[in-house]
C-alpha cells in the first residue's frame, strides 16, 4: 500500500487530485459516501448548496489540520483524535452558519452537526490527509467538497424543480403544471437519487471508467461487512 | 532490565497516545469556547432581529414592542406601562400560547401560539388590535405536507382571519384538513389569550 | 403510557429513523443484503443507540446546561459514543464471546453511523424527558431493524430479476426504498387519533 502511494505521489499532480473529487471519485455519486445529507437536505437547490458549502469548509480545514499534524497523532487514538479535530471544525462552522444564514441553518436542521459523521470527511482524513502533504490534502478537501456540493445541487436543482417548480425559489413551470410535492418527501429523494446514480452508472460504463474502491470504501470502518463494493466490482465485470 | 524496557513500552503505546489524545481535546475545546464568545452575540442578535420583523409584518406601525409574558420565563411577568400606567401583573399565560408581545406605542399585540398539525407543530404569530380584532396572520415553523397542507401557510387562507375576533367563520382547507385546523386552533388560542388581556389579565 | 405507546408508534412507524428521517442510510445500502447480517447490524445499532442516550442525557442536562455549555453538545457527544463503542466491543469481548462474534464486525462502523449522533441529538431538541428518550431509542433501534429486514427481503426478491444494467446494485434499493417509504408515508396523521 505505502509503495503504490509513492508511486502514485508521482504521478498525481495537483490538478488531478481536485479534479478526482469532482469527477471520477464523486464521493457521492461514486463512492456513495454521505448519502444521508444527500437524501435529506436536497429538499430545494438552496439546501443543497448551503449544506454543501458547510461540508466543504469543514473538509477543507481538517484535512489541513489533520495533515499538519498527521506526525504528531499517534496511530492508536487517531480515530478519536480526528474526530475530535471534525467535530470542532464543525461546531465552528455551525455558529457562523447560525449567525449569518438562519434560515439555512433551520432548513438543515440537525443535518449540520451530523456533518462530524460524514464518512466523506472522517474517510479522507484517514485516507489522504493522514498520508499527504498539506498542500495536497488541501486540493484533495476543495476538490472533494466540490464534488460532493455539486452532486448536491443537481439532485436539489432536479428536486425543486419537480417538486415545487422552481429553482432556487424562482417559480419556472410552478405556474404552469402543477408540481409534483412527492418529489420533496423521502419517497421523492430516494428516487432522484437512485436514478442519479443510474445514470451515473451509465455515462461511466459508457466511457469505460472503473471506480477506484480503495480510497473511497476503505477509510469508512465498515468496508469489512460492506456489499456495495462486491456489488461495484460486479458491475465492472459486467 | 526487561522491567524498565516493558514500562517504557507501556508508556509509549498506551499513556503517551492518551495524552496527546487529551490534550487535542482541550485545544479543540478551547478554541471552541473563544469562538463562541465571539459569535453568540451575533447569534442572538440576527435571531431578534427575525424575530421583530416578523413582528412588525403583523402589527406594522408599532413603533416596536416588549415582552410582557413569555413560556419560558414562568408564566408572569410583572409589567407595568409607564405611559398608561397599564399594570398586567397577572397575566396567566396559557397553555399553547408561547409569547405575548405589546406595542410600544399601544396600538396592539403580537401572539405567538402552536398547535399540533399533520407533520409536527405548527407555530402561528398573530397580530391584535388593541380591541381583540386580528390584523394579520403569519405562520412561522410548520412541518407539513408540500403542496397540500402547506396551503394553509398561504396568504389566501391567512387573509380570511383579518378583521375578525373569531375562528368560526373560517372553514378548513378541503385536502389539507388536519393543516388548516390547526393553524385556527392555534389562532383561537391567540384569540382566548387576548380576550383575558382585555378584561385586565386574569 | 400512552405517550410512551405513541412515541414508539410515531419513531417506528410513522416517522421511521431510515424511510423518513433519513439517519442510518450508509449501513442501510451497505449491510441490508443478507438477514443475517441486517438483523445482527440492527440489533447492534439499537443497544448502543439505547446506552448512548442513557449517558449523553445527563450529561447535557447536568454538565452542558449548568455550565452553559449547550454549544458543546455535538463534539461532547460524538466523543461520547465513540467511547462507548469501544467499551462494549472491549466488554463483549471479555464477558459476552458469542455476542462479540456475531455483532462485533459491525460496532466500529457505528461510531459513524448518524443514526446514533442522530438519536441522541434529537433527543435533546424534542425536548423529552430521561424515560421518553430511551423509549424514543429504543423505538428508532426498533424501526431501523424493521426497515433493514423488509430490505433484506426485498433485496433478495429482486437480485434474481432482470434489471437494467444501470440500474442495478444501489439503484434499484433506492428506487425499491422510495416506494417502501411512500407505503410508509400512508401511516401519517394515524397516531393522532389512535390512543385517544
Amino acid at each position: 500500500m505505502d509503495q503504490l502511494d509513492t508511486k502514485r505521489k508521482d504521478k498525481i499532480g495537483l490538478k488531478s487530485i481536485f479534479m478526482n473529487g469532482i469527477i471520477k471519485e464523486n464521493p457521492v455519486l461514486v463512492l456513495l459516501l454521505g448519502t444521508c445529507p444527500t437524501l435529506a437536505v436536497t429538499t430545494s437547490a438552496v439546501n443543497g448548496l448551503g449544506m454543501g458549502v458547510s461540508t466543504m469548509i469543514v473538509l477543507i480545514f481538517s484535512n489541513v489540520f489533520i495533515s499538519i499534524f498527521k506526525n504528531i497523532i499517534p496511530s492508536r487514538v487517531r480515530i478519536p483524535a480526528y474526530i475530535v479535530i471534525i467535530a470542532g471544525f464543525v461546531t465552528v462552522v455551525g455558529f457562523v452558519v447560525k449567525a449569518y444564514a438562519p434560515g439555512i441553518d433551520k432548513a438543515l436542521g440537525i443535518f449540520l452537526p451530523l456533518i462530524v459523521v460524514n464518512c466523506i470527511i472522517l474517510g479522507r482524513a484517514e485516507m489522504f490527509a493522514s498520508r499527504m502533504s498539506v498542500l495536497e490534502s488541501t486540493f484533495d478537501g476543495a476538490g472533494m467538497g466540490i464534488g460532493f456540493t455539486f452532486a448536491l445541487l443537481l439532485i436539489g436543482t432536479t428536486r425543486e424543480l419537480l417538486g415545487s417548480g422552481m429553482i432556487f425559489g424562482v417559480a419556472i413551470t410552478s405556474t404552469l403544471i402543477e408540481p409534483m410535492g412527492i418529489f420533496l418527501m423521502p419517497p421523492g429523494g430516494f428516487f432522484v437519487f437512485g436514478c442519479m446514480i443510474a445514470l451515473v452508472n451509465k455515462i461511466m460504463k459508457n466511457k469505460k471508467i472503473t471506480p477506484k474502491q480503495e480510497m473511497g470504501c476503505a477509510g469508512c470502518p465498515s468496508s469489512a461487512s460492506c456489499n456495495l463494493l462486491t456489488d461495484q466490482e460486479d458491475l465492472g465485470k459486467n | 532490565m526487561n522491567n524498565s524496557k516493558d514500562k517504557y513500552v507501556i508508556i509509549k503505546e498506551y499513556v503517551m497516545p492518551t495524552i496527546v489524545l487529551v490534550l487535542i481535546c482541550f485545544v479543540v475545546t478551547f478554541s471552541l469556547v473563544t469562538t463562541y464568545k465571539v459569535t453568540a452575540p451575533i447569534i442572538k442578535a440576527t435571531a431578534e432581529k427575525s424575530a421583530e420583523m416578523a413582528r412588525d409584518q403583523v402589527l406594522s406601525g408599532s413603533g416596536g414592542f416588549k415582552l410582557i409574558a413569555s413560556r419560558e420565563q414562568a408564566s408572569v411577568i410583572p409589567y407595568e406601562d409607564n405611559q398608561t400606567g397599564d399594570k398586567l401583573e397577572n397575566i396567566n399565560i396559557k397553555s399553547n400560547i408561547i409569547d405575548i408581545y405589546k406595542a410600544n406605542n399601544g396600538i396592539g399585540y403580537v401572539i405567538t401560539s402552536v398547535d399540533q398539525g399533520y407533520g409536527g407543530e405548527i407555530k402561528v404569530i398573530t397580530g391584535f388590535s388593541k380591541n381583540g380584532l386580528i390584523q394579520n396572520v403569519m405562520l412561522l415553523e410548520q412541518k407539513e405536507t408540500p403542496g397540500l397542507g402547506t396551503k394553509a401557510a398561504k396568504k389566501d387562507f391567512t387573509d380570511k382571519f383579518i378583521g375578525q375576533d373569531n375562528v368560526e367563520s373560517v372553514d378548513t382547507i378541503s385536502g389539507a384538513t388536519i393543516s388548516s385546523s390547526a393553524v385556527k386552533r392555534a389562532i383561537a388560542a391567540a384569540l382566548d389569550q387576548m380576550s383575558s388581556i382585555k378584561e385586565g389579565g386574569l | 403510557m400512552k405517550e410512551i405507546l405513541i412515541i414508539l408508534m410515531s419513531v417506528i412507524i410513522v416517522d421511521n429513523f431510515v424511510l423518513s428521517k433519513f439517519l442510518g442510510i450508509c449501513p442501510f445500502l451497505g449491510v441490508s443484503k443478507k438477514l443475517d447480517a441486517a438483523v445482527g447490524m440492527s440489533l447492534a445499532v439499537t443497544f448502543v443507540m439505547i446506552i448512548a442516550t442513557a449517558v449523553t442525557y445527563p450529561i447535557y442536562k447536568f454538565l452542558l446546561v449548568k455550565y452553559n455549555l449547550e454549544y458543546l453538545e455535538t463534539i461532547v457527544f460524538i466523543l461520547v459514543i465513540a467511547s462507548l463503542v469501544q467499551l462494549v466491543e472491549i466488554i463483549l469481548k471479555k464477558y459476552v464471546p458469542i455476542l462479540q462474534r456475531s455483532l462485533g464486525i459491525y460496532l466500529p462502523l457505528i461510531t459513524t453511523n448518524c443514526a446514533v449522533l442522530g438519536v441522541t441529538l434529537l433527543n435533546i431538541k424534542d425536548e423529552y424527558t430521561y424515560i421518553h428518550s430511551l423509549v424514543n431509542s429504543l423505538g428508532a433501534g426498533i424501526g431501523f431493524l424493521l426497515a433493514m429486514v423488509l430490505f433484506s427481503g426485498i433485496r433478495q426478491r429482486i437480485e434474481h430479476n432482470n434489471i437494467p444494467l444501470s440500474f442495478k446494485g444501489v439503484p434499484s434499493i433506492l428506487i425499491a426504498a422510495s416506494i417502501v417509504a411512500l407505503s410508509f408515508m400512508g401511516f401519517g396523521g394515524v397516531i393522532e387519533g389512535m390512543f385517544v
